[in-house]
């Protein structure tokens, strides 16, 4: 394992902040060859960072309980317009996904059902560190009024929150009760980063794992190394699913790959040129920065 | 050459004489001379031949003019001119030979200065100088033209040139004129093609004459011809600008000694004055101009031209020009001739009955159309930014623009139509200054919303919660009762493509089509749905979804129309996808259009109270000379030092006791409503305190009066103004209560700057109503004097005099203003003004009526949250007369000849009013202040309802529900002074009176109005009174209003039963482009149904569910509203399959057209902005609802006949004219409303999901 060597898969890493859009990333993954040795922690991320905090529920309860009883009388009211509103629904949170770009977690809808959603996520520090864990994410059907959507590790990580057998992540823990509008898909994939870098071991998944974390921190250490090396080993392996939207890491191919950043980079919003000068299809605007004056500004 | 032959009677008998030798004729010999091209020397050698042939011609005529010139003759002419002409040939076939020397032929023709010449020959040639001047022109055109070498620099050609050009400066025939263009146009085609010709021709200047860029001025005279020539020279002249645009001194030059610039802008002018002052189209939802429309009136397509190349001169000229331009284009147009056009209405406003006023209206109507179809035909930034500006910040005779166009909205059909579509197109070119001026200066303030709701405006319906709660409140009777609404699962069964579950391999997403697909076992399976997919990869979908998805229920449509009884209502579902399609297609344009704009209007930046109404006007002064100034109005400058702590406290406690009552009922953090200062934090919903706080506020409020309300009148300042205001619109609150009770929200009071025209008659009306009032109950009223509402414990009926006295004082204030103001217009501004006041809300409530009130607030809530249950507001089905009059309320501005006849059929003595005494007459102005400060729907009520009904003045509906059951007070009056009879015809003795000097009468009215009142505070002088009414009416910070515009457009929307279909059509369609908007301020006052706004603002779902409810009430007492509805859908779909395949074949056409002239006219390399876009987004889309019908076709109308005969059979038992008339817009509606409802659920799911990231990048895959 090198780590001097910039790993590939941070160099896309950091071209996506520079492009700034996750989907990005997400196409980027499910297209792009990474190297397996390369696949390390970066070195930019040691630096400590303040994990943004899931909201609060408080500052919501005032309202929740005039929202559960509008809820009901709502969804009967969308009748035959129910499949839309859960396309749009997890549209929206996806949109709102992208826009909060947790460092480090990547996510993509399947093709089958946008209702199942792949996702890996990268461990650059910590216990954890190196860790490569693949996941699943599954939503409820009548999302978002249903239950809390589900989080599945492809490989069981060694973690007091997390099934040893089945992988699932304590996802209730932070979610006790799904709110509509208040709580978002983001919010889950932030606790699922957060725990390999906080680790709580209060009411356990799993309770071999949250006693040796809380007595042998040194044995926890070794059986966390362990789980995280496994995941690696694993990482080539075919999805067990033919979704073509499913995450599949190969190795490094550097032709694809400067292929790729090329299109990364290049790839800018095209400007309608001629559209700026027509005062019929591009917006106008007289008004001076920083005042409500209208017109108040020249033309030129 | 053959032309000049042709010309000649004689031309058989002319011999060519001399003919060259070799050649029967000499054409045929160059021409064959070239076809072999021969050698070089040959050719010089007949050039030369000609040239002595010629020159013998023109020494014959020299040499004899030492004696007696001799006339040249006709065989002479003709000769030179052949000569001339195939020495052209030969020359312009010359190559320069190599090193940079000229050729031989262009070498002779130089030296012997052989055009000069020519042109001297020509100059003597008496009566055939014209025909030479032509022939001349046709020997430079084809010299310029085709010449191998640049012949333009030499001084010897480019003098007799100028020469020439310059003899063509007086007159001209038409041939030469012709000519003479062609000869500028290929001039100014050599110089864009040789930008260094611009030194030579704009410095060169023949020996005489004064102009310096010759072919520049010579072409100025034809910019506004029709036709062939007037499109060469004004392309001509654009070449020219566009090749000057850099230099300086150019520019300087036409800008300071040409007269271009104002040529073109009063030319415009003058083509405008020829446009047809009314058009005829007799299509009923006509709205505006069409290019099919246009393309019929050939002086329209005239100024368009003309209007179009200014629109190029400003695009390609020199800086200094185009400013000029724009700035003629504003004093020489727009302020002299489209000012007035807009106006010709207002004043004949007086008597809409006067035929004059009648043409006025259709003059109006038609300038309204014109200038909406300028708006669309102007491209370039300056100009549209100059006819903007005209248009919002303008005024004309002392009335801004706007307000008059925001007016009309609520006018007769035709000029709402058209003053609609013209506010769709402002809206629709995304300017952010029109968009402050119209909607976001009000927005901006945030005053509109709870304060605690501040921090919502930026909220994203993530969860589809506001779209759900649109989709809720389609009209109950719109839900097919025959059938379960499966309109979705029908076309998802007819789609090829179905996935039973989520496992099953899909190899491409894309391919597949449906959205949304429904299994047989209705499981959810969203699978390869194309917008998920394709957003996910950050491509934009295709448009493809419109035409699947449409197809499948126009073609149901379309068999549909052979057998009527299989269809049911669910037959006839439009497509989710396409209004999803056009939603997400809207806003990304919509994002893309506001790119530029100044700040994102979310709420945060511009900061709330940073704006205020006023500093905007000041600013707006500054700048151009021209500009107009919003703070030119006396009131208005008055009124700029109204922030003062009286008033802020004020503001604050009408908000504090608004957002009290809103937040008790909505559980609302409490506190949060309050403005910082002494007012108490309340715990939530604890009642007894809840109690006590009302108690308090009511008396900070109106114990301030009652303990200082002397004080308060005495005080000769500005800052009680408010107080004062308020006050006596307690006041009248307070006499509503003491009547019924319900009065207590008659303090939403929303006057519409809108209904301007209609004003007069609410004037009357309430006129009428309160004259009765005082007369019953004046003196009564006096007796009891009890001057605090918030002792109202006892509920008896109460009156306050001290209320009345102040009104009256308060209106003495306002007319004498008026008078002194002089100015007609100023009396609907302050109306208008009073009403924005108006509407700045505080629940005034009695102790026992405080309960009684905070339950109707609680119920108007209700209302929007629990709309499933129908409300019984009103039934004005009982009559079909007052719905009759409902409906003239709403196009009062000329129809009211017709309501008078229904009124006099009623039986209304409409000479009622004019018996009362004089002194009763007063109280009438007295009153007017305080009556026009009732909504309209008080007005309409008035109109229509039984006296019992008319107990329930308020404007809420909900409240009108609750009639019932709120006892009438004991009061002995009530029921004479609500009697109304809806009088609309005492404007004119309103007006007249109103007309009066004032002050004189303020004294005698005093104490008829109160006789035994105690008027305990000295009255006030009128001019303090008057500074103290003005003040706080435009530019109180704290007033919460949503702008008279928005305001109009909900009040239009509010009356959608019985709007015609087309006005709905463009109301929803504005309101549709409004919801685009991304900026948060506009996108949560339209789309966010959960934010709350303050009591006296109403909210999109409050006037949805008004209208919902309306429709289902109504709905209700038809016995076939679904047969009928059905009939409607199918109509209107039939329509719009027809409408769209008929424009799919006229926008083909027209691209064509497009194509060819743009390949005819290369030369120019301009846009031609009209052609191009006729509409970019097309009037079909504003008929998304009804649908793409651009024209109603003669079939189409024959079957909506039809439709209408039908209807009248069915209704035969109830009036004929009226009621289907009624019932029909009412159907309309329900189709239009359902649609709408649904759009907008569309547009907030695409709100929710738009990223303008993942729209712009387009990743190579």
């Amino acid at each position: 394992m090198n780590t001097d060597q910039r790993p590939a898969a941070d160099l896309s890493l950091s071209m996506f902040s520079d492009s700034s859009d996750e989907e990005l990333v997400d196409w980027f993954f499910s297209k792009i060859l990474v190297d397996k040795d390369q696949v390390v922690s970066s070195k930019r991320s040691v630096s400590k960072k303040q994990l943004p905090k899931i909201p609060a529920e408080e500052a919501y309860s005032s309202t929740s309980t005039r929202m559960k009883e509008r809820q009901q009388s709502l969804t009967a009211a969308n009748g035959s317009y129910g499949p839309y509103f859960l396309e749009y629904s997890l549209l929206a949170e996806y949109n709102q996904l992208q826009k909060n770009k947790l460092p480090g977690v990547y996510v993509i809808p399947s093709a089958g059902s946008p209702l199942h959603w792949f996702g890996v996520l990268f461990v650059r520090q910590g216990m954890y560190q190196e860790g490569v864990f693949k996941f699943d994410l599954f939503i409820p059907d009548n999302y978002p009024d249903g239950e809390c959507p589900r989080l599945v590790f492809k490989t069981p990580i060694f973690h007091p929150v997390i099934d040893i057998m089945t992988g699932e992540l304590d996802v209730k823990r932070a979610f006790p009760k799904w709110k509509r509008s208040v709580n978002h898909i983001w919010q889950i994939l932030l606790y699922a980063r957060r725990i390999f870098y906080k680790i709580d071991t209060k009411s356990p998944l799993n309770p071999e794992a949250a006693a040796l974390y809380d007595n042998d921190q040194e044995l926890f250490k070794g059986k966390v190394s362990e789980s995280v090396q496994l995941c690696k080993s694993k990482m080539y392996d075919v999805p067990d699913t033919d979704d073509p939207h499913a995450i599949h890491f190969s190795q490094l191919s550097e032709d694809a790959h400067e292929k790729a950043k090329h299109a990364i980079c290049e790839a800018k919003p095209p400007i309608d040129e001629q559209g700026m000068k027509n005062a019929q299809s591009s917006g106008l605007s007289w008004v001076k920065p920083g005042t409500t004056q209208v017109f108040s500004r020249d033309c030129h | 050459m053959d032309r000049f032959k042709m010309s000649r009677v004689n031309r058989d008998k002319v011999s060519v004489p001399e003919e060259p030798p070799g050649s029967p004729t000499g054409t045929t010999y160059v021409e064959r001379l070239l076809a072999v091209d021969i050698d070089p020397q040959t050719c010089y050698e007949v050039f030369f031949s000609h040239w002595k042939q010629t020159l013998q011609v023109f020494n014959k005529h020299t040499a004899t003019a030492v004696f007696k010139r001799s006339r040249v003759s006709m065989d002479e002419v003709q000769t030179v001119v052949n000569y001339m002409n195939q020495m052209m040939c030969l020359l312009v076939e010359e190559k320069s030979p190599s090193g940079g020397v000229i050729g031989r032929m262009l070498e002779l023709m130089i030296r012997d200065n052989m055009l000069d010449k020519f042109f001297v020959w020509c100059s003597k040639s008496g009566e055939f100088f014209e025909d030479l001047k032509y022939e001349q022109l046709k020997i430079y055109e084809i010299l310029i033209a085709q010449s191998r070498q640049s012949v333009l620099m030499h001084n010897a050609i480019l003098n007799p040139l100028l020469r020439l050009l310059l003899a063509c400066s007086e007159f001209n025939s038409e041939r030469v004129e012709s000519r003479l263009i062609l000869l500028l146009n290929q001039l100014c085609v050599a110089l864009s093609k040789d930008t260094t010709l611009l030194e030579f021709l704009f410095h060169a200047s023949p020996n005489q004459g004064p102009a310096k860029f010759l072919i520049f001025s010579l072409l100025i005279p034809f910019v506004h011809r029709e036709g062939r020539r007037g499109q060469q020279a004004r392309d001509a002249l654009l070449l020219c600008m566009a090749v000057s645009s850099e230099a300086e001194t150019v520019g300087k030059y036409i800008a300071g000694s040409t007269s271009l610039c104002p040529v073109l802008a009063t030319g415009l002018g003058a083509l405008y004055s020829r446009l047809p002052r009314k058009l005829v189209i007799d299509v009923d939802h006509w709205h505006s101009l069409t290019r099919e429309d246009w393309v019929k009136i050939p002086e329209l397509v005239h100024f368009l031209n003309s209007l179009e190349f200014c629109n190029a001169v400003v695009q390609v000229s020199h800086p200094l020009v185009s400013d000029q331009l724009v700035q003629f284009f504003h004093d020489g147009f727009l302020v002299p001739v489209i000012g007035p056009a807009l106006h010709q209405f207002s004043r004949g406003n007086v008597d809409p009955a006067d035929s004059d006023n009648v043409i006025s209206v259709e003059e109006t109507i038609a300038a309204t159309a014109y200038v909406e179809l300028f708006i669309r035909s102007i491209t370039e930034p300056s100009l549209m930014r100059v006819f903007l500006r005209f248009l919002c910040t303008a005024k004309h005779e002392n009335k801004f623009i706007l307000d008059s166009l925001i007016s009309r909205i609520g006018s007769n059909s035709r000029l709402c139509l058209v003053t609609l579509s013209l506010f769709y197109t402002l809206l629709d070119i995304n300017c952010e200054d029109v968009m402050l001026q119209l909607i976001l200066r009000y927005l901006v303030p945030c005053t509109h919303l709870m304060v605690s709701q501040r921090k919502s405006v930026k909220d994203v319906d993530l969860d589809g919660r506001c779209a759900s709660k649109f989709l809720s409140l389609s009209p109950d009777c719109c839900q097919s009762k025959v059938k379960p609404l499966n309109g979705i699962d029908k076309k998802l069964q007819s789609k090829p493509v179905t996935k039973e579950t989520c496992d099953e391999p899909v190899n491409d997403p894309d391919l597949t089509n449906n959205s949304v697909l429904l299994t047989k076992k209705s499981e959810v399976v969203l699978g390869g749905s194309p917008q998920f997919s394709k957003r996910l990869f950050g491509q934009r979908r295709h448009s493809d979804s419109r035409s699947s998805g449409g197809s499948s229920s126009l073609n149901q449509s379309i068999n549909g129309l052979d057998d009527i009884l299989d269809e049911t209502l669910s037959d006839f579902v439009t497509s989710h996808n396409e209004y999803l399609q056009d939603a997400s297609d809207g806003i990304y344009n919509c994002v893309l259009g506001c790119s530029s704009w100044s700040a994102p209007y979310d709420g945060e930046n511009p900061r709330p109270f940073t704006h205020s109404h006023d500093t905007d006007s000041v600013s707006s002064s500054e700048g151009r000379p021209f500009h107009t100034s919003r703070s030119n109005s006396p009131m208005e400058r008055s009124s700029s030092f109204v922030r003062t702590p009286e008033s802020n406290r004020k503001g604050s406690l009408s908000s504090l006791s608004s957002s009290f009552s809103e937040s008790l009922n909505r559980s609302v953090p409490f506190g949060s409503g309050f403005e910082g200062n002494a007012s108490p934090r309340l715990p939530r919903g604890s009642d007894p305190i809840v109690q006590d706080t009302i108690q308090e506020i009511l008396q900070f409020e109106t114990g301030s009066g009652s303990s200082g309300e002397n004080q308060v009148i005495e005080l000769a300042d500005l800052n009680s103004s408010i107080e004062e205001v308020l006050n006596y619109e307690r006041g009248i609150s307070d006499e509503r209560n003491s009547f019924g009770s319900f009065y207590s929200d008659s303090s939403h009071l929303k006057v519409n700057r809108s209904k301007n025209l209609a004003t007069d008659k609410k004037k009357g009306s309430r006129l009428s109503k309160e004259n009765k009032y005082s007369q019953s109950n004046g003196t009564s009223h006096a007796d009891s004097v009890i001057n605090s509402t918030s002792r109202k414990a006892s509920g008896s009926p109460i009156s306050s005099p001290r209320s009345q006295v102040k009104r009256s004082n308060t209106f003495e204030g306002f007319s004498s203003k008026y008078d002194q103001n002089q100015d007609g217009s100023s009396l609907s501004k302050w109306l208008t003004a009073l009403g924005e006041d108006g509407s700045s809300e505080h629940l005034h409530l009695g102790d026992d009526e405080k309960k009684d009130a905070l339950e109707r607030t609680l119920s108007r809530n209700e209302s929007m949250n629990a709309s499933d249950d129908v409300q019984v507001f009103w039934n004005y089905d009982s009559d079909f007369d007052t719905s009759k009059t409902y409906r003239q309320r709403s196009f009062s501005g000329d129809t009211s000849n017709e309501a008078e006849k229904i009124l006099t059929a009623l039986g209304f003595n409409t000479k009622k009013d004019q018996e009362t005494s004089p002194k009763t007459g007063r109280t009438k102005r007295g009153t007017l202040s305080s009556m026009s400060s009732f909504s309209e729907s008080d007005w309409e009520f008035d109109g229509r309802s039984s006296p019992l009904q008319n107990g329930v003045n308020s404007p809420q509906h909900s409240q009108r529900r609750k009639l019932p059951n709120i006892p009438m007070h004991s009061s002995p009056q009530p029921k004479k002074v609500l009697h109304v009879n809806g009088n609309l015809l005492d404007d004119l003795d309103f007006e007249n009176e109103l007309g009066k000097p004032q002050q004189s009468t303020l004294d005698s009215i005093i104490p008829h109005l109160a006789p035994g009142s105690v008027i305990s505070g000295p009255l006030l002088p009128t001019p303090l009174i008057q500074q103290v009414m003005f003040s706080p009416i435009k530019n109180n910070p704290m007033t919460p209003t949503t702008g008279p515009f928005i305001t109009a457009i909900f009040n239009k929307l509010d009356t959608m039963m019985t709007n015609s279909l087309y006005v709905n059509l463009l109301v929803t369609g504005i309101i549709t482009r409004l919801a685009y908007y991304p900026q948060p301020l506009i996108r949560s006052f339209v789309l966010n149904t959960n934010i709350v706004m303050q009591p006296s603002i109403r909210s999109m779902i409050q006037v949805l569910s008004s209208v919902r409810n309306k429709l289902d009430s109504y709905a209700s007492t038809i016995d076939n509203f679904e047969y009928l509805l059905l009939r409607a859908k199918r109509y209107l779909f039939a329509r719009e399959e027809q409408a769209f395949s008929t424009h799919r074949g006229r926008e083909f056409s027209l691209r064509e057209d497009h194509f060819r002239e743009e390949h005819t006219r290369k030369s120019a390399t301009l846009d031609s902005p009209i052609n191009k876009s006729p509409r970019k987004v097309s009037i079909g889309d504003i008929f998304r609802r009804g649908k793409r019908n651009k024209s109603v076709k003669a079939s189409e109308k024959q079957k909506l006949k039809a439709i209408q005969d039908m209807e009248k059979n069915k209704q035969e038992t109830k009036d004929p004219k009226y009621e289907t008339l009624r019932t029909k817009n009412a159907v309309y509606c329900a189709v239009v409303f359902e649609e709408f409802l649904k759009e907008l659920s569309a547009i907030c799911h695409e709100h929710a999901v738009f990223n303008m990231e993942a729209m712009t990048l387009k990743l190579p895959l």
